[in-house]
């Protein structure tokens, strides 16, 4: 592993009230690769993934300690413009959340949020986040149809789309397959796989061989810890934790 | 303990492999005592032995294949299957070779007679048998260590290999053989170079058990 | 089938309920109906009430000062409402302030009209009287928006609070700041059940009387603006029933009322449906 960083976690603990979620994890984020972050539910996982975008502040009660660097600066620090961070790591999550709009609105949404005007540039960027997002030949002629009006993987691509719409450089999948079939599921395999080319994903799966399938680097979380960060095929071809060990051999309980 | 009926599968096939391995031993033993004792019938049987081996062979890849595509293994886990299926393959190659020496014996007069110095040829002959041995030893006790030894093992039974078959070349060079035993020679070099081949697929064993054990691809050539 | 029949009895109960709401709101609608449709006409609806102790006439100003009360009412309480109600859900955590500010409003819903009207003539009508006029359809309006806010800011919270978190991080998600999001994606989901709530609102403040009676004044001529007493239509059916015994106005007047609130709550209902039905896109 000898890319370059493009996150760096030092660290890192969370509480939400008296209880513990995240256990002094520190962890490189490779740039332009796929890591995976595995683990039983309720070892930490989401909750790491989400505090890398700031979204835990929308929970009550919970405190960080711990740095995570992105681009020179500690995220976590209180002067952070939460707003632009979440234009360079934006997110997309387990249930597909298009808004009530329509497709073309609904890529664009970013875009107008940021400023951009004019019909044409808006034009432009519909067609290239929708390209990029494998879902452009199945809906150039329906933008203007209703997005709930997708299946669900068009839907999570659509998703997709909007998030590439703001040009981020680093995307954060929460579960991104785990409510669509596997037909669907193959083919966000397929695009986060041509995605890598030119963004760094961060995907959280409990599905082992999706992480297998897709992930250059797989993560181990366990009840808050980092247990054992590896290149994906040394992590299930010889782990070395114990514990990693177990999980993935399906031996755990 | 999760996956319990996994578990049992993958005792099953340990243990099946487990035992090729214990019959590939015996067949070692038993051709090679057909050879000290010159017993052609013994050696008819080690031949007819061979379809066992054989078929525990096309057994154990099915079950690794069942399990690769039905429980998705990792790790050790997988790694163990991995073994397993290329070590049924080692372990076939040293039934065929003993299938080999027993045809030989059957072909050669009775008794045999060896040529050259009968401590190298035993000492060849108890080293190979050892080896076998020893490498299904490893694999049921994941003791790598002992798989280590192997290589140097292996070493010496190439020495006294080389060293036999100049023994003989220079008997057959000064015409120190009589007619019947010139005929015998040229088998005693195909059993020595057969033997030496199974101390080979014995080493590779050993090294497939290190890499199951410790996940290492480096023992692996 | 034992189980089957023992069915029957609870389900012949409970469609019995069900039934007896709806005879019992067409006894009322036929029964007001069968007596004031006959009443309403033309002249009826624009024609100056009859002057003081005769009978008949029109109640074109009463339905005025109905509008200019309603309207004052919706046009304090909506604002107040839907406002408090993004305020609550979408920028407070819950704490302690929400759920008393929540326990307010609950409180407030609860108290008798006429203690409501009692604190309009106070405070409006005597106090602010230099500013209100008194007797006046400011005062009238005021004091309902008081009984029209925790209505419609109970309702807007409930309707927010169905609008589900993943629009709302999907939206923060990629860089959207609170306010755009609220904007953009939460009140155009959420309008139909804020909207509907505003109309529940708007229909108690058409039908509120008792406090009416505290603060609007009862003058039957035309309002001339804002500050001049009037007399809403409810008022006016208590009016003349209790002053001039002039059950046929009152009929008319029940007639025209109910008329309005039947059209209001179905229009309402057609265009939201129809609002809905787009936004999921069907």
């Amino acid at each position: 592993m000898n890319n370059s960083i493009e996150i760096s976690v030092k660290n890192l603990n969370l509480w939400f009230g008296k209880f513990q979620a995240l256990k002094n994890v520190s962890i490189d984020i490779q740039k332009n690769q796929v890591t995976a972050l595995i683990g039983p539910s309720g070892c930490g996982k989401s909750t790491f993934i989400k505090t890398l975008d700031r979204m835990n502040d929308l929970v009550d009660n919970v405190k960080t300690t711990g740095e995570v660097l992105y681009q020179g600066t500690n995220i976590l620090d209180s002067d952070t413009d939460v707003v632009e961070l979440r234009k360079q790591i934006g997110m997309v999550f387990q249930k597909p959340n298009p808004f009530p709009k329509s497709i073309f609105d609904n890529v664009a949404y970013g875009p107008r949020v940021h400023g951009v005007r004019k019909k044409q540039n808006l034009n432009e960027v519909v067609e290239r986040s929708l390209k990029a997002a494998a879902l452009w030949e199945e809906v150039k002629d329906r933008l203007n149809e209703s997005a709930l009006r997708l299946s669900g993987g068009q839907q999570q691509r659509l998703c997709i789309a909007r998030l590439l719409a703001v040009e981020p450089e680093v995307l954060l999948m929460d579960e991104p397959a785990s409510a669509l079939d596997p037909i669907a599921t193959s083919k966000i395999e397929d695009l986060i796989y041509e995605l890598k080319k030119d963004y760094t994903i961060i995907i959280v799966t409990h599905n082992m061989q999706q992480a297998a399938r897709v992930a250059t680097n797989t993560a181990f979380f366990y009840l808050g810890e980092l247990v054992e960060y590896a290149s994906t095929i040394d992590l299930f071809e010889r782990p070395r934790d114990k514990r990693t060990e177990d999980y993935v051999t399906g031996k755990f309980g | 303990m999760a996956r319990t009926r996994y578990v049992r599968k993958l005792k099953e096939l340990r243990q099946n492999v487990i035992d090729m391995g214990v019959l590939t031993v015996r067949s070692v033993e038993d051709v090679l005592t057909a050879l000290e004792m010159s017993d052609t019938a013994l050696a008819e049987c080690v031949i007819a032995n061979d379809d066992e081996i054989n078929n525990f062979d096309r057994k154990i890849e099915a079950q690794c294949m069942t399990l690769l595509a039905l429980e998705q293994p990792m790790a050790k886990d997988l790694r163990m299957i991995a073994t397993s299926l290329k070590m049924i393959t080692d372990l076939e190659r040293i039934g065929d070779f003993v299938v080999d020496i027993a045809e030989e014996v059957v072909t050669m007069a009775k008794p045999i007679r060896i040529p050259v110095s009968a401590t190298k040829f035993n000492e060849l002959v108890a080293d190979v048998k050892l080896m076998v041995a020893d490498s299904i030893e490893t694999y049921a006790t994941g003791n790598v260590q002992q798989a280590r030894s192997f290589e140097a093992r292996d070493d010496r039974i190439d020495f006294l290999f080389k060293n036999i078959v100049e023994s003989m070349v220079n008997a057959l060079a000064q015409g120190k053989c009589s007619t019947e035993t010139v005929a015998d020679v040229a088998s005693l070099l195909f059993i020595i170079r057969y033997l030496e081949r199974i101390a080979d697929h014995a080493v590779n064993i050993g090294n497939r058990v290190c890499y199951m054990e410790e996940g290492d691809r480096r023992y692996l050539k | 089938m034992e189980a089957k029949r023992r069915e029957l009895v609870p389900l012949a109960l409970l469609w019995g309920a069900g039934i007896a709401t709806l005879v019992i709101l067409i006894v009322i609608l036929v029964y007001i109906l069968a007596n004031g449709l006959p009443v309403i006409s033309w002249q009826f609806l624009t024609g100056e009430p009859a002057l003081w102790g005769q009978t008949g006439g029109g109640i074109y100003s009463t339905i005025v000062a109905t509008l200019a009360v309603t309207g004052i009412s919706l046009l304090v309480a909506a604002p107040l409402s839907v406002g408090g109600a993004i305020y609550l859900n979408e920028y407070t955590k819950e704490t302690p302030l929400r759920k008393v500010i929540r326990q307010a409003a609950e409180i407030l819903a609860g108290i008798p009209s006429i203690i409501v009207g009692l604190f309009g003539f106070l405070f409006f009508v005597i106090y602010l009287a230099p500013i209100t006029g008194g007797w006046s359809m400011i005062s009238g309006g005021l004091t309902l928006a008081f009984m029209v806010l925790p209505i419609s800011l109970r309702t807007s919270e409930e309707a927010l609070k169905t609008v589900p978190t993943e629009l709302r991080e999907g939206s923060l998600g990629i860089g959207a700041t609170r306010w755009q999001s609220i904007t953009t994606v939460v009140l155009p989901t959420a309008l139909p059940g804020i909207i509907t709530g505003l109309i529940l609102g708007v229909g108690r403040a058409v039908g509120e009387t008792a406090a009416i009676l505290l603060t609007a004044g009862g003058s039957l001529n035309l309002i001339q603006s804002l500050r001049d007493p009037g007399r809403p239509m409810t008022l006016n059916i208590y009016d003349v029933l209790t002053e001039y015994r002039d059950t046929t106005t009152a009929y008319g007047t029940a007639a025209v009322l109910i008329i309005a609130i039947l059209a209001i709550t179905l229009i309402t209902d057609v265009l939201m449906n129809n609002y809905t039905k787009k936004l999921k896109g069907l």
